[in-house]
C-alpha cells in the first residue's frame, strides 16, 4: 500500500499546482425535456474529502460523468488543476482517477488482466504495472480470485476492481460515483482506509453517496444536490449548522418522509 | 394467466417500437405472407391426388423446419423472458400455457396460420367435409409448430451448457446457413437419394411426421375413413400435450437453477505466452485483451465459431455431388461471416468503454489494436483454407479471383468492423448469465441484424474493384490483367484498414462520450431524448427516417445481395466455367449466348440496389447535418441570453 500512495509523488503529472482540484461551473446537462443537471457550480479544493449528497436522480451521476469527460455538457466547463477536461483531455485525464457506478469492464478478464492492460495502455512501464498491480490486488484483498473474470466478481469485488484501475496510475484526484454501493462492510472498511490514506498524502477526493453517516464520518466538505442544482454547499460543520446531517438533507432536499400511512393490508 | 401475459407482451412490442424495429418486422411479414400466399397458390393449382397430398406434406415440413431453425437465425422471440416469473409463485405448468397462448402474438403466427389455410382450400377441392377437418387440422398444425419451436430453443438453450452442446449448436446454425446457399448444388443429389430406391422409405418417413397427420386427415375424410380422421387429429392433440408437458418441465428445471452454471467454464491460464510476443504498449495492451476476449466471451467466441463453420461447410457440402467449384471460396465466406458477426465490437463491449475514455490518448491504440487482434483471430484460417482448398480443388483459374479477394476483404473487413460498429453501435451487455442464443433478442437486435446485413454488403462492395479487375482479365483471357487485379486487392486492403480505422478513431475521439451515453441508456432510449430535444444529440436524429423509407432500406439491403452474389456473380461464374448446375439461377435458364448478359443484367440490378442503399444513407446523412446545423444556430443566442 505505501508505493501505491508515494507513487503519486514519484511521478506527479503536471496541472496548476495553485488550482483547485476540480472546479465545475455552470454545468447543464438536458435529456428531453428533464433538466438532469442545472447550471451547476462547485469547487473541490486540493487536499479536500469531498462528499456529495443527494437522492436517487438528483444528477449526482451525470455531474460527476460530465466532470470526468465521460458525459459531454450541453454548457458549462470542468477543470481538473486547472486543466480543461474538454479542451486538453489528454491532461486532464492523466490527473485524475475515475471510478463509474454501474458501468461494464472488459467482462472476461481476470483482475491482473484488466490491471496490467490498463496499465500498459496509460504507457506506465511493464515493470511498474506488475508491482503496482499486484500491490493493489493484495491491498483490496482481490489476490485471490486470481483465475476469477470481472463478469464473476460480486458487487463489492467489483467496485474495488473499478477503484484499483482508478489508483493504478496514481492519479491526484479522485472522482468516485457510489463507491460503497452495495459493498459488504468489510471492503467498505478497506476501501475507507485506503482513501483516507490518499487524503492524507496530500490527494482529493469527491465521491458520491446516500449514506449521510458515512459521509459525515469521512468528509471535511459536502455539498447537497436536488434536482440538478447544488442547495448546500461547504464544510461539514458549516452546511450541518450543529444539527445532524441527516436531518439537514432532509430539510434541504424538500422530502417528506412517507411509510407511516397506508398499507393497512399488510402483515395485519 | 393468459390474458395477463398476452397484454403484457403487448405492452412491451408497443414501448419497444422504432423504425428499426417496425422495418424489421414489416419485411417479415412481407416474406411470410410471400410465403403463405405460394403456399396457398400450390394448393388451388395442384390436383387432389395422393401424389399432390405428398407435395404439401412436405411444403408442411418445410413450414415445420422453418420454425424449429428460425428462431436460431433471428434470435427468436424473447419479448417475455423466463427470469421474469421466477419469482412468481406459479406451477410451471401454468406458466408454459400461459406462455405458449402469449407466444401467438406477433406476425410469424398469423402469417404461418394463412399459410395453413392452404390446407383447407386443398380439402375444399376434395368437398365439404374434408374443408371441415382441415379446419381443426389447419389449427392443430399451427399449435404443434409453435409449441415445437418453443420446445428446441429451450432444449438448445440447456444444451448449450454444456461445451459439446455450445459446439454443436454452433454447427447446426452453421449448417444451415451453408444449406441455404449451396443447396442448389445438391438437388440433384438428393432428388437422386429421395427418388430412387430410398423414395418409398422416404415417404413413409414424411407420412409418420406430425406436420404430415392434417393432410392424412383431409384425405381420410375424402375417402369417409372416419376412424383414420379420428386417428390423424387425435394423434396431434396428444402430440402437442406431450409438447406442452415437456416444454413444462424445460421452464421448471429453468426456473429452478436460473442462475448457476449457465455458461462453458473454461479454464483461465495465468500470463499465457501471449504476453511475452506482444509489444508491451498501448497498441500491444489492446490487442492481447481483445484477443482474450475473442476466446473467453461465448459471444464472440460463437460468432467466429460459427463464420468458420459455414465457410468449411459451403466449400466441403457440394462436394457430396461431386462439386469442387465451392472449394477455393471456402476461406472466403468464413472471412465475410466473421466480418458480418463481429461488426459490433464496440457494442459487445458496451459500457466497458468508460475504460477507453478515461484512459489519455489511446483512442488510435483501442481501434488499431481491435482491428489488428481480428485479423490475427481470422486471417491465419481464412488463408490455410483458401490456399489448401483452392490447391486442392484443381480449379486452377480460380487463383487470381482469391488471391484479390482475400487481401482486399481482410482489408475491408478489419477496417469497417470498428467503423461500423461505431457508427451505428447496439449495445449488447456481457451478462453472466445469459444464453447465448438470447444474443439477438435485447432491444438492440433489429439494429445487430441490420449490422450484419450492411456489413455483409459492405464488403461485397469494398472487394468489387479488385474482382472486377480479375473479371475482365478472364473475359478477355487476359493473364496481366487478371494478376492486376490480385495486386488491387493487396492495395485496396492496405487502404481500408488504414482509412476505415482512420474514420473510426476519428468518430470515437470525436463522439466517445456520446457513445458511452447511448451504450448506457440504450439506442432507443437515446432516440427518444434526441427526438424530444434535437439539440442535446443530433447523432440520434437517424432515427426520423420515415417508416416507408426504412422498409424499403431494409428490402433493398436485403435483396441486393441476393441479385448481386448469386444470381449475378455465381451465375456468371458458373455459365463462364460451363458448369452444368442450374437450380435457382435464373439466368441459367436461359439460351448459353443470353446467359452471360442476363447475369451481368442481374449483377447491374444488385448495384443498382446498392446505390439505392447509399443514396438514401447519404441524403439522410446530409439532412441530418442540415437540421444539426439549424439547431446550433437557433442555440447561439440562448447561450448569449
Amino acid at each position: 500500500m505505501q508505493s501505491v500512495t508515494q507513487l503519486r509523488k514519484s511521478d506527479l503529472p503536471v496541472g496548476d499546482q495553485g488550482a483547485s482540484a476540480l472546479k465545475l461551473a455552470g454545468l447543464r446537462k438536458v435529456y428531453g425535456s428533464k433538466v438532469a443537471v442545472d447550471d451547476l457550480d462547485l469547487v473541490v479544493p486540493q487536499g479536500s474529502f469531498y462528499g456529495m449528497v443527494g437522492l436517487n436522480g438528483a444528477g449526482k451521476t451525470t455531474t460527476l460523468s460530465m466532470a470526468v469527460g465521460l458525459l459531454r455538457p450541453d454548457r458549462g466547463t470542468s477543470e481538473i488543476f486547472g486543466v480543461d477536461v474538454w479542451s486538453d483531455p489528454v491532461q486532464a485525464k492523466t490527473l485524475v482517477g475515475v471510478l463509474p457506478d454501474g458501468m461494464s469492464m472488459p467482462e472476461r478478464l481476470t483482475g491482473r488482466e484488466l490491471l496490467t492492460y490498463t496499465g500498459l495502455l496509460r504507457g506506465i512501464a511493464p515493470e511498474t504495472v506488475d508491482e503496482r498491480a499486484e500491490e493493489l490486488l493484495s491491498v483490496l484483498e482481490l489476490d485471490e480470485a486470481e483465475r476469477t473474470m470481472v463478469v464473476e466478481y460480486s458487487t463489492g469485488m467489483r467496485k474495488k476492481i473499478g477503484l484499483a484501475t482508478a489508483l493504478l496510475h496514481g492519479p491526484r484526484l479522485l472522482v468516485l460515483d457510489e463507491p460503497f454501493e452495495a459493498v459488504d462492510p468489510v471492503s467498505a472498511a478497506t476501501i475507507r482506509t485506503i482513501l483516507e490514506r490518499f487524503v492524507a498524502s496530500g490527494g482529493s477526493v469527491i465521491f458520491s453517496s446516500h449514506v449521510m453517516a458515512l459521509v459525515e464520518k469521512l468528509c471535511d466538505r459536502v455539498a447537497v444536490v436536488t434536482k440538478g442544482r447544488v442547495v448546500a454547499k461547504g464544510t461539514l460543520d458549516e452546511v450541518r449548522e450543529g444539527r445532524n446531517l441527516e436531518d439537514v438533507f432532509v430539510d434541504l432536499v424538500g422530502a417528506r418522509t412517507r411509510g407511516a400511512e397506508g398499507l393497512s393490508w399488510l402483515a395485519s | 394467466m393468459v390474458g395477463v401475459l398476452i397484454s403484457m407482451k403487448l405492452a412491451v412490442l408497443r414501448r419497444s417500437m422504432s423504425a428499426g424495429r417496425a422495418a424489421s418486422m414489416v419485411t417479415g411479414a412481407l416474406i411470410g405472407l410471400a410465403l403463405a400466399v405460394g403456399t396457398i397458390v400450390l394448393a388451388v393449382r395442384i390436383d387432389p391426388s395422393p401424389i399432390s397430398s405428398g407435395l404439401l406434406s412436405l411444403v408442411f415440413l418445410g413450414w415445420t423446419l422453418g420454425w424449429l431453425l428460425g428462431p436460431m437465425l433471428t434470435g427468436g422471440d424473447a419479448t417475455l423472458r423466463l427470469d421474469y416469473f421466477t419469482p412468481l409463485p406459479v406451477r410451471p405448468g401454468r406458466l408454459a400455457v400461459g406462455l405458449f397462448g402469449a407466444s401467438f402474438v406477433g406476425v410469424p403466427p398469423v402469417m404461418t396460420l394463412l399459410g395453413f389455410l392452404a390446407l383447407v382450400v386443398y380439402g375444399a377441392r376434395y368437398g365439404v367435409v374434408p374443408a371441415l377437418v382441415a379446419v381443426p387440422g389447419a389449427v392443430l398444425l399451427l399449435l404443434f409448430v409453435v409449441l415445437i419451436s418453443r420446445v428446441a430453443v429451450q432444449l438448445l438453450g440447456s444444451a448449450m451448457k454444456t461445451r459439446v452442446g455450445w459446439e454443436l449448436s454452433a454447427l447446426l446454425l452453421a449448417f444451415v446457413i451453408a444449406f441455404g446457399n449451396t443447396w442448389w448444388f445438391m438437388l440433384e443429389f438428393l432428388g437422386r437419394v429421395f427418388g430412387g430406391q430410398w423414395a418409398s422409405t422416404v415417404v413413409s418417413f414424411v407420412n409418420a411426421l406430425p406436420s404430415t397427420w392434417p393432410v392424412l386427415a383431409v384425405e381420410a375424410a375424402q375417402r369417409s375413413d372416419w376412424l383414420a380422421v379420428g386417428e390423424a387429429l387425435l394423434g396431434l392433440v396428444v402430440v402437442c400435450g406431450l409438447l406442452l408437458a415437456v416444454w413444462a418441465l424445460l421452464l421448471s428445471r429453468h426456473m429452478t437453477r436460473s442462475s448457476s452454471g449457465t455458461k462453458v467454464k473454461r479454464p483461465i491460464v495465468v500470463g499465457t505466452a501471449r504476453r511475452r510476443i506482444l509489444p508491451k504498449n498501448p497498441a500491444g495492451a489492446v490487442v492481447g485483451k481483445e484477443m482474450r476476449l475473442w476466446v473467453r466471451d461465448p459471444r464472440r467466441a460463437r460468432f467466429l465459431r460459427i463464420a468458420m463453420w459455414v465457410g468449411l461447410l459451403i466449400g466441403l457440402m457440394p462436394l457430396v455431388d461431386g462439386h469442387t467449384i465451392m472449394l477455393p471460396w471456402a476461406g472466403l465466406v468464413t472471412l465475410v461471416f466473421a466480418g458480418a458477426f463481429s461488426a459490433n465490437v464496440y457494442g459487445l463491449d458496451s459500457t466497458g468503454l468508460w475504460l477507453t475514455l478515461v484512459t489519455p490518448g489511446v483512442i488510435k491504440a483501442d481501434v488499431r489494436g481491435r482491428q489488428l487482434a481480428w485479423l490475427l483471430m481470422v486471417g491465419p484460417f481464412t488463408i490455410a483454407v483458401t490456399v489448401v482448398f483452392t490447391a486442392i480443388s484443381g480449379q486452377t483459374w480460380a487463383w487470381p479471383w482469391v488471391l484479390a479477394a482475400v487481401p482486399a476483404l481482410l482489408g475491408a473487413a478489419a477496417g469497417l468492423i470498428p467503423l461500423v460498429s461505431l457508427l451505428a453501435a447496439a449495445p449488447f451487455p456481457d451478462r453472466r448469465d445469459s444464453n447465448p442464443l438470447d444474443g439477438f433478442n435485447d432491444e438492440s437486435a433489429d439494429q445487430v441484424r441490420m449490422q450484419i446485413f450492411s456489413m455483409l454488403l459492405l464488403q461485397i462492395v469494398t472487394a468489387a474493384p479488385a474482382v472486377l479487375v480479375v473479371m475482365l482479365g478472364m473475359l478477355r483471357d487476359n493473364a496481366p490483367i487478371q494478376w492486376a487485379g490480385v495486386a488491387l486487392g493487396l492495395v485496396t486492403g492496405v487502404l481500408y484498414w488504414w482509412g476505415f480505422g482512420r474514420l473510426a478513431a476519428q468518430r470515437l475521439h470525436l463522439r466517445g462520450s456520446e457513445l458511452l451515453l447511448l451504450m448506457r441508456k440504450g439506442a432507443r432510449a437515446q432516440a427518444q431524448a434526441a427526438s424530444a430535444s434535437s439539440a442535446s444529440d443530433p447523432d440520434a436524429a437517424k432515427v426520423d427516417l420515415p417508416r416507408g423509407v426504412v422498409v424499403v432500406l431494409t428490402l433493398l439491403i436485403l435483396l441486393a445481395p441476393i441479385l448481386l452474389i448469386p444470381q449475378g456473380i455465381v451465375a456468371l461464374i458458373l455459365s463462364l466455367t460451363g458448369s452444368n448446375v442450374r437450380t435457382w439461377f435464373a439466368a441459367l435458364y436461359l439460351p448459353h449466348a443470353y446467359q452471360v448478359p442476363a447475369a451481368v443484367a442481374f449483377i447491374l440490378l444488385g448495384a443498382l440496389g446498392i446505390w439505392g442503399i447509399v443514396s438514401i444513407t447519404v441524403r439522410n446523412a446530409k439532412a441530418q447535418r442540415l437540421r444539426r446545423e439549424a439547431v446550433e444556430e437557433e442555440k447561439v443566442p440562448v447561450e448569449v441570453a
